[in-house]
């Protein structure tokens, strides 16, 4: 066996390194010229050919190859793509093991030599038997086979190894081989959230990014077993058609292989820029590959976030390549392994979906422009996981000219579209649809945030991924059953329009494309434009204009102290109304969690949710104390006064005395038609308005206020079998009240019965007035009555507050909701001749959760609160009113 | 070298960060933490259920910083974090052996 001599060793050794040096320079030079990462990774693989063989012809072979022994190229220099700071993977193969022992200090030698020259070498030795082999605790090492290259040695022992031996293993471990990709593949996703669309992007690691590449290549290997890795100027030969390849593939391989080629560059450029194996595209790389129009043609300048679009363009381009070839590849194996190759992509998993193998298509290109359709593909979309077939994708896509112009407009729009928003898998829907393009189609404003970086310390995402996060999150609340999350689910579930919070969730960071300091205005301008456009109702749309406005307020709020009186005011004041509070609060949970998934730390949960209650009780103590001032001139008072001018005092003297929230709740026109009720009652006793949503139907009653009134119209209510949800009595400084109950019809008697709305309302008119025994009315229902089957025990509160407000004792009451129960309490209040001005009710699953502002009559006509002694006969009256509910659980 | 730590208020952090980077201390590690000390918490009801604040949000601050550096940097905290009111926290000060950065292997008041 020739031995090396340290003299023609060394002598090689001041031979190669300055040779390769200077190779490596003039390479560099031409990537800064040309800006071609393929010539480069290409031209540094050939250099290093050249460096490791004459280093092999000195160390291990001056004349002759050795028998047994074989050098191959395996990973990255396998395939021929040599980044400048990219180890060189080598493999030794020895047919057995004694030609290893035979070899050892040689390819030591070797090794040390290509230190020496500069190259960072990562070699491994191997009997052929071994690479037989596939390790479950490596199975790295096996995928590195499939990118081997013969380099030099013994020929046929490598030709063995590359055309029998390895597609052997191939064929009798395919299984396990793809089980391998999966994992590392789901491992590696997981670590970026399974999002290609990061601020600052790992471009080899990532998702769309060149492992993703590779991560086809071995598929397709996996198909072919004996298909070479790309050489000359074939950056993707896996990709050229054959056997098992789809048309769709075909068709798209120029988009994939200039993808490739993009992510090769810039990858390269990373490698030079850093001098190190580092590739996250962090912002100052941006910059500069936007200053150098990096991957790109032409020389007009090019800012750093449209440089960072094509990036993202191409990124996706290797992430559809990757769904399109998992498709594939489990079409082309046995059934069992169908299961195994989607399983990591858990974003796409399978549920018994119509259509072949869990992808949803449609039938006929035809279909394709046929908005219904298209609306009923979607919000089956978002209603199940399942993916859309790469047909369809591409169809869709070819469609979407033909489409804009039959797409339903106004309410109708918003009617479908709210239908994805509202479905749990929605943020999954809208992420296919701004993929092929409609969602844009439906509200072209949201191009503007595609692939959109925005520098943020704390950002992680672009800002139409961080929007697709938050509807995620929200959805996600529905099926939470402990920690923080449950608690935000109640909220949630108390919201009655989550369409509207999934619509500002959509469009409140759309203003970033125009402004990043003050984005929530500009947000505003689109969602006003949009809510127009969409023919939302004024109540709609200020609902989310409102939220989109004060966005960023909660989270103001939760950099001040919480637990302070002064903040919490603040902060109930800006917000106005419970119902407003939950839009903040859910919007701002799920902004905030976001922004990067260490954002909501359990500690800013707490505080957000502390902050809420907090809030929430503010709200709900401090009614009476914020009341409508008789010579207000706020916008909001000028609304309703605008409805009839030369009426104006007659309004002022109606809203005098309300509270603030009575004006926050209603829109203008409801108050129009109270205050004309009320200007009535010289001739009716009461004026009683039904209307009917779809869950419930509410009732408001216009009338003078007179001891028992609120629980005589409870009573009313429980006689014709309704069962209250929500309720809020209100009166004026001239005694008016307005009472609205919202209430469940539980025997659907309106509804099946068109006539009884009317003698609904006039019944109640004539309880209200007092001409109606609402005892006699209880008496002939009690027999209909039949116990509730409660799903959960709720016990019985009370809590009586007289320090919360200035004017009023608080009264809560928390108990099982029951029917009659709102009766009994309100009635047990009127017994100890306590007035309620204001009444708050509502219920949370089986729990009714009453808040009344109560005062008695004092010295002089005035009202003032419950004095010591009332407050404890109502407190006794009230167990004793109770204890029969607790006797029903 | 002596390191100080700080608990303090959630709402004086922003006022406490600009006050110690005036008095030219910028190396801080920024804890979230909860905790009482006479300041106990209270019981609030919400929905008829108790939720009971026994431990309060706060932050705690910890700076490692010369010797002659300590007295500028407690009184950058306490005129930021004080408000005269319970609650509003307490600094620790203790000494330090070494420090080191490990980027570089620099070691004592070098390190900071």
């Amino acid at each position: 066996m020739p031995t090396p001599t340290s003299i023609s060793t060394g002598a090689l050794t001041g031979t190669l390194r300055p040779e390769y040096q200077s190779a490596s320079e003039e390479l560099q030079r031409a990537f800064d010229d040309s800006q071609n990462g393929f010539d480069l990774v290409r031209g540094r693989a050939a250099l290093v050919d050249r460096m490791v063989e004459g280093c092999w012809r000195v160390q291990v072979a001056e004349a002759d190859d050795p028998q047994g022994l074989a050098l191959a190229a395996i990973g990255g220099f396998g395939r021929q793509e040599l980044f400048p700071c990219s180890d060189i993977d080598l493999l030794f193969v020895c047919a057995e093991s004694s030609i290893e022992a035979g070899h050892r200090d040689a390819v030591r030698g070797l090794c040390q030599q290509l230190w020496d020259i500069g190259l960072r070498v990562s070699s491994s030795t191997r009997t052929v038997e071994e690479c037989e082999r596939m390790s479950e605790e490596n199975p790295e090492f096996t995928l590195s086979l499939l990118d081997r290259r013969y380099l030099a040695g013994d020929y046929e022992l490598f030709h063995n190894l590359d055309r029998k031996r390895i597609p052997q293993l191939i064929e009798r471990r395919r299984q396990p081989i793809l089980e391998a990709i999966a994992r590392l593949a789901e491992a590696r996703h997981a670590k970026f959230q399974h999002t290609l669309f990061h601020l600052e992007p790992n471009v080899k690691d990532g998702p769309g990014g060149l492992r993703d590449f590779q991560t086809c290549a071995w598929l397709a290997r996996l198909l072919s077993p004996t298909m070479p890795p790309g050489s000359g100027q074939d950056s993707a030969p896996f990709l050229d058609s054959g056997a098992g390849k789809s048309s769709l593939l075909v068709e798209r391989r120029a988009e994939s292989e200039l993808a490739h080629r993009f992510l090769l560059t810039v990858r390269a450029f990373l490698h030079y820029r850093n001098h190190r194996d580092d590739n996250m595209l962090y912002w100052q790389a941006q910059d500069e590959a936007a200053q150098r129009r990096l991957g790109l043609a032409g020389t007009r300048p090019v800012e750093t976030a449209q440089w960072m679009r094509q990036y993202f363009r191409h990124a996706r381009s290797i992430d559809w390549l990757m769904r399109q070839m998992v498709d594939e590849i489990a079409g082309a194996s046995k059934p069992s392994l169908i299961g195994q190759i989607r399983q990591w992509r858990k974003r796409t998993v399978l549920a018994g979906c119509p259509v072949a193998e869990g992808r949803i298509s449609l039938k006929s290109p035809a279909e394709y422009t046929e908005p219904d359709r298209v609306f009923a593909l979607f919000q089956q979309l978002a209603r199940q996981p399942l993916e859309l077939s790469r047909e369809a994708e591409a169809q869709l896509s070819e469609s979407l000219a033909a489409l804009a112009e039959r797409l339903p407009d106004g309410a109708e729009l918003w009617s479908r579209f709210e239908k994805i928003l509202l479905g749990p898998e929605a943020a999954h829907a809208l992420r296919v649809m701004h993929g092929i393009g409609i969602l844009e189609l439906l509200l072209p404003e949201f191009h503007s945030v595609d692939a959109l970086v925005v520098r943020d310390a704390y950002h992680r995402y672009t800002v139409d991924e961080h929007t697709f996060l938050i509807i995620q999150h929200l959805h996600a609340l529905e099926r939470a059953t402990d920690g923080w999350e449950a608690n935000f689910g109640q909220i949630l579930r108390e919201v009655e329009e989550p369409g509207l919070l999934y619509l500002a969730a959509l469009l409140h960071d759309t203003g970033k494309a125009r402004s990043e300091d003050n984005h929530a205005e500009q947000s505003l301008t689109v969602a006003a434009a949009v809510a127009g456009r969409w023919g939302m109702t004024a109540p709609r749309r200020d609902t989310i204009l409102r939220l989109i406005r004060q966005h960023l307020e909660m989270s103001r709020a939760m950099r001040k102290d919480i637990f302070d009186a002064e903040t919490i005011h603040a902060f109930a004041g800006l917000v106005g109304t419970p119902h407003d509070l939950r839009l903040l609060t859910l919007l701002t949970y799920a902004d905030i969690r976001s922004v990067n998934p260490e954002a909501l730390t359990p500690w800013k949960a707490e505080n957000l949710w502390r902050l809420y209650i907090a809030t929430s009780n503010h709200l709900d103590r401090n009614v009476d104390d914020d009341r409508i001032a008789a010579n207000a001139d706020t916008a909001a008072v000028q609304s309703v006064v605008a409805l009839d001018p030369q009426r104006a005092a007659d309004i002022h003297r109606f809203l005098a005395g309300l509270p603030q929230r009575y004006l926050r709740t209603r829109s203008p026109e409801e108050i129009g038609e109270h205050w004309r009720a009320s200007m009535e009652l010289d001739s009716s006793a009461a004026a009683v308005a039904l209307s009917h949503a779809p869950a419930w139907w509410e009732c408001t009653v216009v009338t003078r206020d007179r001891p028992f009134l609120f629980a005589d119209l409870a009573g009313a209510l429980t006689a014709w079998g309704m069962d209250i949800i929500k309720a809020e009595a209100f009166s004026n400084q001239a005694g008016t009240v307005i009472d609205t109950f919202r209430f469940v019809d539980r025997y659907c008697t309106l509804i099946l019965n068109p006539g009884e709305s009317q003698r609904f309302e006039k019944s109640l008119a004539s309880v209200a007035g007092g001409t109606a025994s609402v005892e006699q009315m209880l008496t002939a229902r009690a027999h209909t009555e039949h116990p509730r089957n409660n799903k959960t025990h709720v016990e019985t509160r009370l809590s009586v507050d007289n320090r919360s407000s200035t004017h009023s004792t608080i009264l809560q009451v928390v108990a099982q909701d029951t029917p009659g129960l709102l009766r009994r309490i309100s009635r047990a209040i009127a017994e100890q001749q306590a007035n309620i001005s204001v009444a708050l009710v509502d219920t949370e699953g089986e729990m009714a959760i009453d808040v009344f502002y109560l005062t008695e009559s004092a010295t002089g006509g005035e009202t003032a609160k419950l004095n010591e002694a009332s407050r404890e006969r109502l407190q006794q009256e009230l167990a004793a009113a109770l204890a029969w509910v607790a006797a029903l659980a | 070298m002596q390191k100080i730590e700080a608990i303090i208020q959630p709402s004086k952090l922003d006022a406490v960060k600009e006050a110690l980077i005036e008095a030219g201390v910028e190396g801080m590690t920024i804890l979230e933490a909860r905790g009482h000390g006479r300041q106990k918490g209270h019981t609030e009801f919400y929905r008829g259920r108790e939720y009971s604040v026994d431990v309060l949000p706060k932050i705690k601050l910890e700076l490692v910083v010369n010797d002659g550096m300590v007295d500028a940097t407690v009184k950058a905290i306490l005129s930021a974090a004080g408000s005269g009111r319970i609650g509003d926290g307490k600094i620790f000060i203790s000494r330090i052996d070494n420090a080191i950065r490990i980027r570089n292997d620099d070691r004592g008041e070098a390190a900071l």
